[in-house]
């Protein structure tokens, strides 16, 4: 085949009279300063609060501090491809990340791009990272209840969705485990799950997504991840990147899950952010509107109402404590913020307590309407049996002096410790939860040895999952009738009587 | 870069004393001395300098003004930065100064970078779309630049109205790298 060079400089011709060509017209600013995640534009005197800024090199900034003669931004990149002189294009765009169900089973940054090597993410729709907190009238109160499969919680701070429940405690307390064992436990809830790992090493969180993959949780997963080698300006944006992701879900009339782990690093790198944007310092040179920094993150976390689809989004921060402290800046008014707090203790932690939950301290103010009926039924003698025995506990090294009712306290208080003891990625049923707690309760676990109280429990729960399936699905749909209770009885004598 | 703040803040100090007369005057200062110190960055380094004694760089400051229509105001502000250290400044100032006396006359200097030398119909139908869209008398300072390939990129201080065949090319590849993603 021959080639005509007159007949493809033609076709050419053609495509390009066909090119329409544009004019952008955008607004400037010239980078006085650069450094450390920030830079400093003179000029762009028109530009928004929050709004996307492209520099040179294709790296982004969002403008934080508007000021009178400069605008202070904070770069999504690196600054080295920035340099003073430089000129910075308005966007006119508040940032943006991508959501939707393509999101899925992704690791992705603050930004929403992919971490994970498994290609771009063919995201159609783009919200903006921050959003206003739903009002009153779209919501509705919690009503649901979210279960974590933790016997502790689920019986004693029953979360709700649409909750904010706190997780707090020292480090190495088990605060990611839990939150890591309540995303195994949606494996059939149909509730997507966001975590959101901020300023922590890359291992770690390498860890975990490993965890989620082996046990089949990825796949309603969205993993948010500004590691500790990110810029402070990433790990600021990183919870409200999570939050506009999970919204999508809640907004679709979906249930969603999002963890914040941790909130103290978040507070460290916007104090870092600030302190470099030269914001005046305040308590622990945190700035002034640290408390506003968190409470506008956690009131996205809601329940609408019938109207608009029923949707929620429950949230679950993390808050690091130093030496179980909770009364320092950050953990109180954490605490404030949400709607209870399960405090991990680390006494209990290292004294083989696991989940390390400190009983006394820990609290949850709105999911008590939230939990399971059958569970609800047998959680009141539960708690005031645990509460007594906090208190006697003390006595205990007096043995045989004490009177009996003293010692009987202390016998049921041994045996609700131990089965309230839970491996780490072993969530259970709300029905196996509710037997064994009401097992305990009855006090058919007085007479067996503390040391032997885990074996009657699993072989309570083989039982139970051999010969009794249909038995567990019916008790949990209602308030524990007498029927029920004596049915139950019957099973925890057969029990056992195998030991 | 950083000294724009600085500079800014001694050119809004001078206009402020100034009336529309004396302004005519020291925009032909200012675009005078613009064009002699752009390419005596030496100079200006030199009279800065901690080196040489205050009194001969005063002097040579001095000598400086010697030949421009307002002498008593730039020997009062050359004085001022050379006792501050802030010599280095005076070319932002100088900037600063122009685009201010600007803004006051409606005018507005554009850089209009083109690819080649256009026939002057050409220009002139750019320069009536720019005064258009500026809204402002404008003052045209070309450069060519053969690497923007065809049209023309537009800069004023505020904004970058590009019009280039480069420009328009990065989007389109742009485009079609996110579809073949």
């Amino acid at each position: 085949m021959k080639i005509q060079p007159d007949e493809i400089s033609s076709i050419l011709r053609n495509k390009i009279k066909g090119l329409k060509f544009d004019i952008d017209i955008s607004e400037t600013g010239k980078v006085v300063q650069v450094g450390d995640g920030i830079a400093r534009i003179y000029g762009m005197d028109n530009v928004m609060a929050g709004e996307m800024i492209d520099f040179p090199g294709d790296v982004m900034g969002m403008a934080l501090n508007l000021e009178e003669d400069n605008v202070g931004c904070i770069i999504f990149g690196e600054t080295r491809k920035i340099k003073e002189g430089d000129i910075a294009k308005r966007t006119k765009k508040i940032l943006q990340v991508p959501v939707g169900e393509e999101m899925l089973g992704r690791v992705v940054n603050a930004l929403g791009e992919p971490l994970d090597g498994k290609g771009q993410i063919k995201a159609e729709t783009y919200h903006p990272v921050e959003r206003k907190a739903l009002g009153v009238v779209q919501r509705q109160p919690v009503k649901e209840p979210l279960q974590t499969g933790l016997k502790a919680i689920d019986s004693m701070i029953p979360i709700g969705r649409g909750q904010r429940e706190l997780i707090i405690g020292d480090r190495q307390t088990g605060k990611t485990a839990i939150a890591i064992d309540t995303i195994l436990n949606q494996k059939d809830a149909d509730v997507v799950c966001i975590y959101v790992a901020i300023g922590q090493k890359k291992s770690s969180v390498a860890k975990i997504v490993n965890i989620l993959n082996a046990k089949g949780a990825m796949k309603y997963t969205i993993v948010v991840v500004a590691s500790a080698a990110e810029s402070a300006s990433l790990q600021y944006l990183s919870p409200y990147s999570g939050c506009t992701m999970g919204e999508f879900f809640r907004d679709k009339g979906k249930h969603a899950l999002i963890i914040y782990d941790d909130l103290s690093k978040h507070a460290v790198s916007y104090r870092e952010l600030s302190l470099l944007l030269r914001r005046p310092p305040g308590r622990e040179a945190y700035p002034g509107d640290v408390f506003y920094l968190h409470s506008r993150l956690l009131e996205r976390a809601s329940k609408l109402n019938d109207e608009l689809g029923s949707g929620s989004l429950t949230a679950l921060p993390i808050i690091e404590t130093q030496a179980d402290d909770l009364t320092a800046y950050i953990p109180t008014n954490v605490i404030s913020i949400t709607d209870g707090q399960i405090f991990l203790n680390s006494r209990l932690f290292y004294s083989g307590i696991r989940p390390a939950i400190n009983a006394g301290l820990s609290v949850s103010r709105v999911g008590g309407n939230a939990q399971i009926k059958s569970m609800k039924s047998v959680t009141g003698q539960l708690r005031v049996a645990l509460a007594q025995y906090a208190e006697l506990e003390a006595f205990a090294k007096f043995g045989s002096d004490l009177d009996k009712a003293t010692q009987a306290q202390l016998t049921r208080g041994r045996r609700l410790v131990e089965i309230l003891k839970q491996a780490q990625y072993s969530p259970l049923s709300v029905a196996k939860q509710t037997f064994i707690i009401f097992m305990a309760n009855e006090g058919y676990l007085d007479e067996i040895e503390v040391e032997n109280v885990k074996k009657v429990e699993e072989e309570l729960y083989s039982t139970l999952d051999s010969e009794y399936k249909e038995f567990m699905e019916s008790m949990v749909k209602d308030k524990l009738s007498e029927e029920t209770k004596e049915a139950m009885r019957k099973i925890c004598k057969k029990v056992l009587s195998k030991f | 870069m950083k000294n724009i703040l600085v500079a800014q803040r001694y050119s809004q100090a001078i206009i402020s004393g100034l009336d529309t007369k004396e302004i005519n005057f020291v925009l032909a200062d200012v675009e005078i001395m613009s064009n002699s110190l752009k390419t005596e960055q030496e100079l200006v380094n030199a009279v800065n300098s901690y080196l040489f004694p205050l009194k001969k760089r005063l002097k040579i400051a001095m000598e400086m003004t010697q030949n421009l229509k307002y002498t008593r105001l730039w020997e009062n502000l050359f004085s001022i930065l050379l006792k501050k250290h802030r010599f280095n400044i005076i070319t932002d100032i100088l900037l600063d100064l122009e685009n201010e006396i600007f803004e006051k006359k409606n005018l507005i200097k554009v850089g209009l970078t083109i690819a080649h030398e256009l026939p002057k119909n050409v220009l002139d139908s750019i320069s009536t779309q720019l005064t258009d869209i500026l809204e402002k008398d404008i003052i045209l300072e070309i450069k060519i630049d053969p690497e923007i390939l065809g049209g023309f990129v537009a800069t004023t201080d505020s904004l970058l109205i590009d019009g280039s065949i480069k420009n328009n090319l990065v989007k389109l590849i742009k485009v079609k790298l996110k579809k073949m993603k």
